[in-house]
């Protein structure tokens, strides 16, 4: 009976998530907020149940299995406390406070997933992963109210640039080393990790820089600022950082220059980086080396990422069900390693259903950096987009072997009190540009229906209505007949716009 | 207005406003690299998961074996004739294995409790993997019922791996038979053995008997001197560095004395003058230490690399390597010595055999394997292992000049007593001295060679570890195998 149960909660889980997966990119298609409702009311209620399926099979388990070592209530009073949280975030916030709704649900998604599976692993590391999910929720609504207003936040590009120095030579000097690589300070009740931090704060930095202006000035003083945090990054050791940085930089100077050739030198600088990092840090060669064989040296190099293989492997594609697989077989699990954790026990369908969740919150940060006006909010949206991205392709690499271990978490779920909390942060900033770029369409749907130019919708707001018809040059017409389907103003418009133009202007 | 200041106006704003567009394209572009790296990940996940994942986590460091015990019934063993050699049964809710044949596949089908040994070790994931449809395994964990596993199927065969159990019963030895045309292991008997049944019973005896080490697979595992059954190496070499061969020459006088050392043939018999093949086949040690002074060391390194020296041996159960450590810096002594067979040289049956399974099919190494394919519990196959070239040798050439030495040992050497039976036997012979933990002296009797008849081929490595125990040495148990596999 009790095994119905589960395996019943198990299937039930990966069909739920599966669909909560598909309607997640699904309201992301350009539709009026009204003829969503269905589908984000679908989304909590899904939300919801895997929650509550997930902590039933814990429940089950632990009556079965008193090894486990926990007790009913202790369990049931912590899913209790979880559930009002995901109530008030999913449902409650959502309906007092404009924000996306569809982000925000994809949010809790991943913070259940990320409770479930910490309880899962460690319980008490999880209940003080709840309370700083708690503080992150403060600092989170602290940032969507904040964001939105202050305008002056993307004129402060120097105070981001030694604020986020200034916390890693920090790092540098104050902090020991653990686990190979200087990344916290001890503050005796917290270890605080800046890098977090510090990631936003070099996207903030870069994107107020390119706002300002695209010259070549701007590329060499940007590049010698990012050269300056990778390098402090690399002398702690903290490697995956450091190419996180580095990425970001290169996607973003190539999105704020349009120039194709910085993403060659890119790619060019990070192949001699790589080479010589390879050539001077024995730490970088030992990555590598197991990433290419782990089994030379299992006992110990290779040791991590054999069991995390193990543990997918063993896992396959159903999973062996919460409780049921043996992930705690994996150094740090809980924390770069949870990914292989989650496809050992809910088998890897539901892991590739949450890479593919983990893309829709990307393409989710990518339609408000397309949607919002101002150049500074585009360059915040699509950098802190591209960050995450980066680092869960990173995490998710390095525990299925695609790439070698560069020991970053996966955001949302892994346990890490600051990361949780710089996550929080980040994620209030992308809700606050979220609700900017409503505005923003909004003010294009109202000028359209006035009638306004084309000049309008430049995504500059500050150039404002030049006469239509000074505007025809060969390259406008092109740009223009390649509006991306993002874009509001219908192609038919702007041709009937183009057609009014007399060549003889000019 | 000046034209021109109006253009470059114009111009400016132009390009501030298709600016605002191509970022939005170029984020486009960036959201569809994205797209790209999430579909890598997942088409690599599920390449792992479908390909890779079945090898990889059947690992001894993968401690989780227990929880697929705990869901999946074990699957069955079965011989090359299908008679099942360990299966699982349930009594009384308890999953019991049982090995209907005691002790006769004692190390190479080998046991699954307290860690694991032989083919239940290296197919342990196959054994604990269910392919019943995916319908009945729903039903079944609804029902809490486990699911039955893949079966094994071998090239083991039974009335052979019996005789020779059999035959060599009380002996320190081992014995390997293969088919060299398909690379199908045919026998592996190592005594003294076990009975698999009672493993959790006399586990604790065994493990601490240092003087049998009866979980020890001789036959693969093994580290021997190889004694005279190296000449063919030698004689491989010289071979390819001599292509003048026949008319090698040496004058044999029993014994010879050097710079402070004496070398003798065995029981210092004189052979007298002799040609290559008088040498071989009579195992003449100082024509080969005469030899082994005229080998390029360099290239007999490669050479014996190439004939599996110093390499993993790829077989399906846990094997050694044979060492082959002779340096062109050693003495001449030493290169005398190891020429004919004594030295720091070490090999194991398996490995004489797989060099004997190339000249036996001109010169290419079928992959030596026990397992011929997998299927499921309602028979369907899951998984063949085909036959399938391994490597080549040595060249066909070379194998044929090496099949009228080896033949050359069985007509006119010391083993002859194979030369008037109805099957075409070769081989070679081979007596190492060894020294017992007791610095007792004590002979190695060694036997690797192949036979045919009507195309049907059989390659067969005995070893003798004791000979004090028996009469006969490795060529009379060789023998006695052939007799009752072609009669």
């Amino acid at each position: 009976m009790t095994e119905i149960l589960l395996t019943g909660s198990k299937y039930l889980i990966i069909i739920l998530f599966a669909y909560f997966t598909y309607i997640s990119f699904r309201v992301q298609r350009d539709a009026p907020e009204e003829k969503k409702k269905g589908s984000y009311i679908l989304q909590r209620v899904f939300l919801l149940l895997i929650h509550a399926l997930a902590y039933l099979c814990i429940c089950v388990n632990i009556i079965q299995n008193p090894d486990i070592g926990l007790t009913i209530p202790k369990v049931l009073g912590f899913y209790a406390g979880q559930l009002v949280y995901l109530v008030i975030m999913s449902i409650l916030i959502p309906s007092f406070i404009s924000l996306s709704k569809g982000i925000n649900n994809v949010l809790c998604m991943f913070l259940a997933i990320g409770f479930i599976f910490q309880t899962r692993l460690d319980f008490d590391t999880s209940v003080r992963q709840f309370f700083i999910v708690l503080f992150g929720t403060a600092a989170f609504l602290v940032f969507v109210f904040f964001c939105k207003r202050a305008k002056f936040l993307r004129n402060l590009t120097w105070i981001y640039c030694i604020v986020g120095m200034a916390l890693l030579l920090l790092v540098l000097i104050l902090s020991r080393v653990t686990k190979g690589a200087k990344l916290a300070i001890d503050l005796g009740f917290f270890s605080f990790q800046p890098m977090e931090f510090v990631k936003i704060l070099f996207v903030m930095f870069v994107a107020s820089a390119f706002h300002k202006a695209n010259n070549l000035k701007t590329v060499i003083i940007t590049a010698a600022a990012a050269a300056i945090h990778v390098l402090i990054v690399v002398f702690c050791r903290d490697l995956g950082s450091g190419l996180i940085l580095s990425i970001i930089y290169v996607l973003m100077l190539y999105v704020a220059t349009r120039k194709v050739r910085y993403l060659f030198i890119g790619a060019g600088g990070f192949a001699a980086a790589a080479f010589a990092a390879y050539h001077l840090f024995s730490h970088v060669r030992v990555r590598v080396q197991v990433w290419l064989d782990p089994w030379a040296d299992i006992d110990n190099k290779g040791y991590q990422i054999a069991q995390s293989l193990f543990a997918v492997g063993t896992g396959g594609w159903l999973g062996s069900g919460i409780f049921r697989g043996s992930p705690n077989h994996i150094p740090v699990v809980s924390n770069d390693m949870v990914f292989s954790a989650i496809a050992e026990e809910m088998g890897a369908i539901f892991a590739i259903l949450l890479i593919l969740l983990c893309l829709c919150f990307v393409l989710m940060m990518m339609r408000v950096a397309i949607r919002v006006n101002n150049s500074f909010y585009k360059l915040l949206a699509f950098g802190l987009g591209t960050a995450y991205g980066v680092q869960v392709f990173l995490t998710i690499g390095g525990a299925i072997k695609f790439i070698p271990l560069t020991g970053v978490n996966l955001p949302f779920i892994s346990s890490g009190g600051s990361s949780m909390l710089a996550s929080m942060v980040f994620i209030g900033i992308i809700q606050a540009l979220y609700v900017i770029s409503e505005a923003d369409v909004e003010h294009e749907r109202e000028m359209i229906a006035q009638g306004a130019d084309l000049a309008d919708f430049s995504g500059f707001e500050h150039i404002k209505r030049q006469p239509h018809h000074q505007l025809k040059t060969e390259e406008t017409v092109d740009t223009v007949t390649h509006i991306p389907a993002e874009e509001r103003i219908k192609k038919v418009d702007v041709e009937d716009k183009i057609r009014h133009i007399d060549p003889d202007d000019f | 207005m000046n034209p021109n200041r109006e253009r470059r106006k114009i111009n400016k704003v132009r390009k501030k406003i298709s600016r605002g567009r191509v970022i939005n394209q170029d984020i486009l572009k960036i959201s569809v690299f994205f797209c790209v790296l999430a579909a890598a990940l997942i088409v690599y996940l599920c390449v792992f998961l479908t390909f890779e994942s079945g090898s990889i986590i059947n690992n001894t460091y993968n401690k989780r074996s227990e929880s697929f015990k705990k869901v999946i019934e074990r699957g069955s063993i079965y011989s090359s004739d299908g008679t099942p050699i360990a299966y699982s049964e349930n009594r009384d809710g308890v999953e019991v294995r049982i090995y209907p044949y005691g002790n006769i596949f004692a190390q190479v089908v080998g046991y699954e409790t307290n860690g694991a040994l032989g083919l239940e070790a290296s197919y342990n994931y196959y054994l604990l993997t269910s392919h019943t449809n995916m319908f009945e395994k729903i039903a079944n964990e609804f029902k809490g019922q486990k699911n039955p596993g893949d079966s094994i199927h071998t090239s083991l065969d039974r009335d052979l791996q019996m005789y020779i159990s059999d035959l060599l019963e009380g002996q320190k030895a081992s014995a390997i038979c293969i088919d060299p045309t398909t690379g199908q292991i045919k026998a592996t008997v190592s005594k003294p053995d076990f009975d698999p049944n009672d493993i959790q019973y006399i586990w604790d005896d065994i493990i601490s008997d240092e003087e049998n080490s009866p979980l020890v697979n001789r036959a693969t595992q093994g580290s021997y001197t190889p004694g005279s059954t190296f000449k063919i190496f030698t004689l491989l070499e010289y071979m390819r560095e001599h292509p003048d061969y026949d008319n090698y020459y040496y004058n044999c006088e029993g014994v010879l004395e050097g710079d402070g050392y004496t070398m003798s043939c065995i029981d210092q018999t004189a052979h007298g003058g002799e040609t290559l093949e008088d040498a071989f086949a009579w195992s003449c040690n100082l024509a080969f230490a005469d030899i082994g002074l005229k080998l390029d060391i360099d290239q007999f390194i490669a050479s014996n690399s190439n004939l599996l020296f110093n390499r993993d041996l790829n077989v399906d159960i846990a094997s050694n390597k044979a060492i082959f450590s002779l340096q062109k810096t050693d003495s001449d002594f030493m290169k005398m010595q190891t020429a004919f067979g004594q030295g720091k040289t070490l090999t194991n049956p398996l490995h004489l055999s797989l060099v004997m399974c190339a000249f036996a099919n001109e010169g290419v190494l079928m992959r030596p394997h026990y397992v011929t394919k997998i299927t499921s519990p309602s028979g369907s196959v899951v998984k063949t292992f085909k036959d399938k070239e391994e490597e080549r040798l040595c060249t066909s050439s070379e194998a044929d000049a090496m099949n009228r030495y080896l033949r050359s040992v069985v007509t006119e050497g010391t083993a002859f007593c194979m030369a008037y039976e109805d099957y075409t036997a070769y081989g070679k012979t081979g007596t190492a001295e060894t020294k017992s933990d007791k610095e007792q002296n004590i002979d190695l009797s060694f036997f690797v060679g192949f036979a045919e008849k009507d195309g049907q081929k059989l390659v067969i490595c005995v070893n003798i570890e004791d000979t004090t125990r028996t009469w006969m040495s490795a060529v009379d148990f060789a023998h006695e195998i052939f007799n009752y596999y072609f009669y």
